[in-house]
Order: C-alpha cells, then sequence, then structure tokens
C-alpha cells in the first residue's frame, strides 16, 4: 500500500518533459494522416488536414516552451499555422460548395474524371 | 513544470475525440468531436505558459473553424457518409505504424534536451513586440513583413471565398453599403458602383426596373 502510494506520489511530482509532447503530437499527427487516406468526403479529408496542423503546430510551442531562455520562434511559427489554416478552410470549403453545384455531391469519386 | 495527471487527461481526451472525428460515419458528430479535440489543445496550451495561443486556439480553431466546416456540412447535404473499404484502412494503418516506428527511433536517438522539464512563459507582450517590432522601432529584428504578408493571405482568401461560392448574376440584398435598401446587381463577380441616395428616393421600387437601365442611371 505505502509502495502504491509513494509510486503515485512520485509520478504526480515528476514534471511532463519535452518527449512526452512529442509523443503527442506525433500520434496527433498520424491520426490525421489515417483521416486523410481513409475518408472519402473532401470535407472530412479537410478536417483530418487540419488535425495534422494542429498536431505541428503543437510541436511547435512544446519545443519552443521548453527552452531555458525566452524563445518565442515557435510562437510566431504557430500564429502563422493558425492564420494559414484559417485561409485553406475558408478557400476550400468554398470550393466545395462549386464542387457540390457541379458535380452533386463532395465525395471524391465525384472528382473522377481524369481516371476515365 | 507541467503537471503529469493533467497533461495525460488532456491527452486522452485530444487523441480519443480525434480517432472519432476521422472514423466517425456521421460527419456532424465528427466535426463536433473535432472542435472538442483542438479546445483540449488550447488547454495544453495554458499549461506550456503561453495563456495568448491558449485563447487563440479556443477562438480560431476550436470555434471559427468547426461552426464554418458544420456549415458546409448543411450546405452540401453529407452527414452521413460510407466509409472506405478495409483494405484502405489496412494500408493507413500500415503506413502509420512504419511512420511511428521512425518516430520513436528519432525520440529515443535524440539528445538529453528532450528530458527538460521546465517550462519559460511567454506574455502576448513579447509576441507582439517580436511579431509587429521593427530596427526602427524596438531595436530588434521583428517578423513585420511576414506579419503583413499573412493578413493580406487572409484577405485574399476571404475576398476568394465570398467570389468562389456567390453565383453567377446574383444580386447581394440587405445592410450592404450604406443604402440598405438599394439592389445592387453582381456581374462577372465585380460590384456594381454603389447607387446614390437620390436614385433610391426617386426609385422606390428597385425591383420594377430592368436591369439594362438601372446600369445606365448608376452609371
Amino acid at each position: 500500500m505505502e509502495s502504491i502510494l509513494s509510486t503515485i506520489r512520485s509520478f504526480a511530482n515528476n514534471g511532463i518533459s519535452l518527449q512526452q509532447f512529442l509523443i503527442l503530437g506525433g500520434l496527433l499527427f498520424l491520426v490525421g494522416i489515417y483521416g486523410v487516406l481513409t475518408r472519402r468526403n473532401l470535407i472530412a479529408i479537410l478536417m483530418s488536414v487540419e488535425i495534422m496542423l494542429n498536431a505541428a503546430m503543437l510541436n511547435f510551442v512544446a519545443v519552443s516552451a521548453y527552452t531555458d531562455t525566452v524563445n518565442i520562434n515557435g510562437h510566431l511559427f504557430a500564429l502563422f499555422i493558425v492564420a494559414i489554416a484559417a485561409a485553406e478552410v475558408a478557400v476550400g470549403l468554398a470550393i466545395f460548395i462549386n464542387v457540390f453545384r457541379s458535380k452533386g455531391g463532395v465525395l471524391t469519386d465525384d472528382l473522377m474524371e481524369m481516371k476515365q | 513544470m507541467v503537471n503529469p495527471v493533467f497533461f495525460y487527461l488532456i491527452s486522452l481526451a485530444i487523441i480519443s475525440t480525434a480517432i472519432y472525428a476521422v472514423s466517425s460515419s456521421k460527419l456532424l458528430n465528427a466535426a463536433l468531436a473535432l472542435a472538442l479535440s483542438f479546445f483540449s489543445i488550447g488547454m495544453l496550451y495554458f499549461m506550456l505558459g503561453t495563456p495568448f495561443m491558449g485563447m487563440l486556439q479556443f477562438l480560431i480553431n476550436a470555434g471559427a473553424i468547426p461552426i464554418v466546416t458544420v456549415f458546409i456540412i448543411f450546405m452540401t447535404q453529407s452527414r452521413v457518409l460510407k466509409l472506405k473499404s478495409p483494405a484502405t484502412a489496412v494500408a493507413a494503418i500500415g503506413a502509420m505504424v512504419m511512420l511511428a516506428i521512425g518516430f520513436v527511433l528519432y525520440i529515443s536517438r535524440s539528445g538529453s534536451s528532450l528530458n527538460a522539464q521546465n517550462v519559460t512563459p511567454v506574455s502576448a507582450a513579447m509576441l507582439g513586440e517580436k511579431l509587429l517590432g521593427s530596427v526602427e522601432t524596438t531595436g530588434k529584428v521583428g517578423t513585420l513583413l511576414a506579419f503583413e504578408i499573412a493578413s493580406v493571405l487572409l484577405l485574399v482568401a476571404m475576398v476568394g471565398a465570398i467570389i468562389l461560392t456567390k453565383r453567377e448574376g446574383e444580386t447581394i440584398k440587405g445592410n450592404v453599403g450604406v443604402l440598405s435598401e438599394v439592389e445592387k446587381s453582381v456581374t462577372q463577380g465585380e460590384l456594381e458602383t454603389p447607387a446614390r441616395a437620390a436614385d433610391a428616393v426617386a426609385r422606390p421600387a428597385a425591383d420594377a426596373v430592368i436591369p439594362e437601365t438601372r446600369e445606365k442611371v448608376v452609371a
């Protein structure tokens, strides 16, 4: 009992290192890759790309925060990623509306003229 | 120092909602799970000592982007979708496993800087100085040019989204410009010049006028 309590106490007293954040970001990126590879709907693919962008943002901010001196280059990269993600979502979804109007659907199977 | 209990709880929330977002067949539920995942990532930014990035994450990634996505899901009527064949999923999982092995190898071979425990907080003022400062104002090199390019990119994306979603010959109705009651027709993606106040008084029923004469009057 005492050993379990001491294990829990040492777990709670030790902080999280940069390694755990990088592993979390990598896992999130892999989830996004899985979505891009398996989804058929264009909107779902765009959502998966958003997950990948957020994983990259998390890695940038974590690496920048875990330096001993003040380092804000990673935060700046994350800020620009936010701006580019917003622009990408706006233009991408506008394109999907046009695809829906001309093809009647937003599946990847609807955009297969080059294959036939 | 980041608290491990909260870190693991939040990580569980992030990963589980992200997996739901990429695997659910109901697209609306997937978009809301995506919002929850991004919200949890914002909590991690607060724990990393950057409340500005956390608020930005809450506002943009957890607020604006899922709302726009839900709008488009409704407009394209694709609420329930079929999933791909199992062969594709197996191939995707295989690719993910290969990437994960490479990533773990990279992490395990990197130096001891990965084991650092201390987090240096960054305030919004420092970010603003670096983002908007120049040699003339703050004495240090900032990223003002990149900031301006990003703002122009956002403006172009906004105008582009409006023009892309607009049908040919559609009119803008409502509180556009000074005179909300005047209809302005849109042709070839360009707005006409705003009508004058005298025209609005002289022609209260803009619908009755045929388009050719209206354009002459406005011009």
